[in-house]
């Protein structure tokens, strides 16, 4: 732009001095000495300058001109004019003859300025703005041309132009991303829920086939990644719209951190990483801030250390410094043994997309979406977060984010070891035998899918009848519906209704039975109230059985002792080998015909039957061969069926 | 308190009416059985029972189909599912179709206990479940 103003003013000045030169010439009659200066600006200016007669004759021609065109001299350029401006002009400019003829309607001392096309010695276009000026000179008229050389101004104007025209792409592009994106996510949100929950069910069912538990924890695990992928495009084209905003509520640091470890004890699996945790028993039992979003932060660092850590140690270590009476830096350390990062990585960690562009780096898999996520919900939070990294030696993490603290209450020492000494909730096997309590009905309370699913999985070692549910007012809908639960496992913490809140309105609704209080905070005597024991999080299978022993009494397991009656263990042994002694006989004629519906049936039936007899191997087998039908080959399930009868009989 | 049993194998169906008998105070002639659903919901139109106990898997229509029926028949029909398993999609979809509650298999008597009592208004209830 600012080329194009200086070469605007030069050229007005330009022809202001030459009109202005020849019109003195003309009134003053000092010739020689006006004629002398004219011809200086004639030469001096750095345009080209030519003379023509009304009838389109050149007849003079300036240095510049000459120099321009790489001409030897002005007869060169006066010669050659028509080559250096040919009759055949592009599109957009004017042939020099059309020039004369327009200007043949205009007054005298008018200007016109058009655009005409100029070509070098070696055929190279120089597109000219060419002003035209009606005047008289030495008493004949004669048109004064002015001619400037537009490419840069061209160029400049062109660039421009492209810059503002990217500039407002990229925008519209940037805004439709995250409308797009934002629009996607959620759409994808729904089915892959389904995935989820379903492949989640057929995992818990106790009668699914092993081949299909294997499949279905695959799909179980990606769609769980692919919810974590999904719903990190979302957040992070939420920041990008600013629509994210930082909810501030209280809560539970000890909560937190066991729903931090319980969600990432699965990363584990099978690497030989010791995982190390550290409370501060001077953590304050209760914070002000945005723990969804500080939860998000700390298991997006944690989960990068559990991916790039092979070997070694992994830390995770949680502190709380005071800064002011109602404030406190909530600091975070997150130190593994990992691959480390260099300085390129550590320059590019917080670009968005990062991964995306990756070549160097494929062998492990990840969006690239989560450490830009971490920084911007931190700059959200007015936290900050330092990061120091050596290549094959690890990486160290460590993030700051002020809370606000409503009271002075710690944790203390047993809450802090507690949370240090978690326990792989599904992966140890419990060293007790659980007894089974059939008939027995729980209801578990908790916010956290992980827990619901720990919880799920600790309790289904007991043949409980299990329900979850995601909230307090949930729960208050459940019992209101009429149900009653031997248990109900309520975890403290939730959004909508929190269990405290939950516990005080069953209560007052005359709700008798027990409710167990999940923390991970040791219980203060006037929040006990309601409460008839409490497990303490992460769940320990050990004081899980000591709670149901006491709260799931004797006469709950009486179907086992009705089934166990002689009178009734007689009956139904009567009729099985009155009624369905060729029951594999029967399956096998249906499978011949094709009807397989049938041949489940009869399984199932068999299957059922077993269980009231207490023959728990007669009944797996006849599990077994009901699923079994839909393979291709059932035969060797139907053979140990047969096999299993054969034994009871 | 009148109650009707639909379940397909003949050996549970006597196990539930011995459950009825001795836990829940019912006599013999205030306990109806059906061996599928079709016959059920034809018997239900004179019977009119408190409480209808329905198994979930049967052959001809199931349990989950059969609740409609009875629902268009009698808008109040108390409907407690049998199921075999633990997998509560089935229950949940049993729950919103109108069925009142669920029992899993093996039947426990108390479990049936509290179904009653849950479902069965309490005007109707034997002394026993008072």
């Amino acid at each position: 732009m600012f080329e194009y103003i200086v070469i605007a003013v030069l050229f007005a000045a330009a022809c202001a001095a030459i009109i202005f030169a020849v019109h003195t010439h003309k009134k003053s009659g000092k010739r020689a000495e006006v004629y002398d200066s004219a011809s200086f600006i004639f030469e001096a200016v750095p345009l080209v300058l030519t003379l023509w007669s009304p009838a389109g004759k050149i007849i003079d021609c300036n240095l510049e001109a000459v120099r321009r065109f790489g001409l030897s001299c002005k007869n060169d350029y006066i010669e050659r004019t028509f080559e250096l401006i040919p009759e055949n002009q592009p599109p957009g400019y004017m042939s020099i003859r059309w020039c004369f003829q327009l200007l043949s309607n205009v007054r005298d001392d008018r200007q016109l300025i058009i655009n005409v096309m100029h070509y070098n010695l070696s055929g190279g276009q120089i597109p000219m703005e060419v002003s035209f000026y009606k005047t008289t000179y030495k008493g004949k008229p004669v048109i004064l041309t002015c001619a400037s050389d537009m490419r840069g101004v061209y160029e400049s104007m062109q660039r421009e132009q492209q810059a503002t025209e990217r500039s407002a792409q990229i925008e519209a592009h940037s805004q439709a991303k995250s409308r797009f994106f934002a629009r996607m996510s959620h759409e994808l949100r729904t089915p892959l829920t389904a995935v989820h929950g379903i492949s989640e069910i057929l995992l818990q069912r106790p009668d699914t086939h092993a081949d299909i538990e294997e499949a279905m924890a695959k799909i179980h695990n990606s769609s769980t990644s692919l919810i974590r992928i999904v719903n990190d495009i979302l957040d992070l084209s939420k920041i990008e719209a600013g629509q994210l905003s930082i909810v501030r509520e209280v809560y539970e640091p000890a909560n937190l951190i066991s729903d931090i470890v319980q969600t990432n004890i699965i990363l584990l699996a099978d690497k030989p990483v010791n995982f190390v945790v550290t409370a501060d028993e001077t953590l304050p039992c209760r914070l002000i801030g945005d723990e969804i979003r500080i939860r998000q932060v700390i298991i997006n660092v944690l989960s990068n250390a559990f991916k790039y850590t092979d070997s070694g140690e992994i830390l995770f270590s949680v502190h709380c410094f005071k800064t002011s009476p109602d404030n406190v830096n909530l600091m975070v350390m997150i130190k593994d043994t990992g691959r480390g990062m260099n300085r390129k990585q550590l320059d590019t960690l917080f670009k968005e997309y990062t991964r995306f562009h990756e070549d160097d780096d494929r062998f492990t898999e990840g969006t690239g979406l989560g450490m830009p996520i971490v920084y911007n919900l931190l700059n959200l939070m007015s936290g900050d977060i330092d990061i120091e990294s050596y290549v094959g030696q690890g990486t160290t993490i460590i993030i700051n984010i002020p809370q606000q603290v409503p009271d002075s209450e710690v944790i203390g020492a047993e809450t802090a070891k507690r949370l240090e000494q978690f326990e792989i909730g599904l992966q140890k096997k419990s060293s007790f035998e659980p007894k089974p309590m059939p008939g027995g009905r729980v209801l578990v309370v908790d916010d956290v899918e992980t827990n619901r699913y720990v919880a799920r999985g600790l309790l289904s070692f007991y043949e409980l009848d299990v329900e979850t549910c995601c909230n307090g007012a949930e729960a208050v809908e459940k019992i209101r519906e009429g149900n009653v639960y031997d248990i109900i496992f309520m975890d403290r913490m939730m959004p909508e209704l929190n269990g405290i809140e939950a516990t005080k309105i069953l209560r007052e609704t005359g709700y008798t039975n027990p409710i167990v209080a999940l923390t991970a905070n040791a219980i203060k005597t006037e929040e006990f109230s309601g409460f008839d024991d409490f497990v303490a999080k992460p769940i320990q299978s050990s004081e899980l059985d000591a709670v149901l022993k006491k709260f799931i009494k004797h006469d709950k397991s009486a179907p086992e002792d009705y089934y166990s009656r002689p009178e009734v263990r007689e009956m139904i042994r009567l009729d099985f080998a009155e009624n369905h002694s060729n029951a594999v006989a029967e399956i096998k004629a249906a499978l011949a015909v094709g009807d397989t519906e049938t041949a489940q049936r009869i399984a199932h039936t068999v299957k059922s039957l077993a269980r009231y007899m207490k023959e728990d191997a007669a009944a797996s087998a006849a599990a077994a061969a009901e699923s079994a039908m839909l393979d291709p080959n059932p035969d060797a399930a139907i053979a140990n069926l047969e096999a299993e009868l054969k034994k009871l009989m | 308190m009148k109650a009707m049993i639909v379940e397909d194998t003949a050996i549970l169906r006597k196990i539930m009416r011995d459950i009825l008998k001795e836990f829940c105070g019912l006599e013999d002639g205030n306990i109806h059985e059906a061996a599928d659903a079709t016959k059920a919901i034809n018997d239900y139109k004179h019977t009119r029972p408190d409480i209808v106990f329905l198994d979930i898997s049967m052959p001809g229509m199931n349990g989950k189909e059969a609740i409609k029926h009875f629902l268009a028949i009698d808008a109040d029909a108390k409907i407690v599912m049998f199921t075999g398993s633990r997998n509560e999609t089935d229950v949940k979809e049993c729950i919103s179709a109108g069925a009142k509650d669920y029992l899993v298999k093996p039947l426990s008597p108390q479990r049936v206990q509290e179904s009653v009592r849950k479902v069965v208004s309490s005007d109707k209830l034997p002394d026993i479940l008072k």
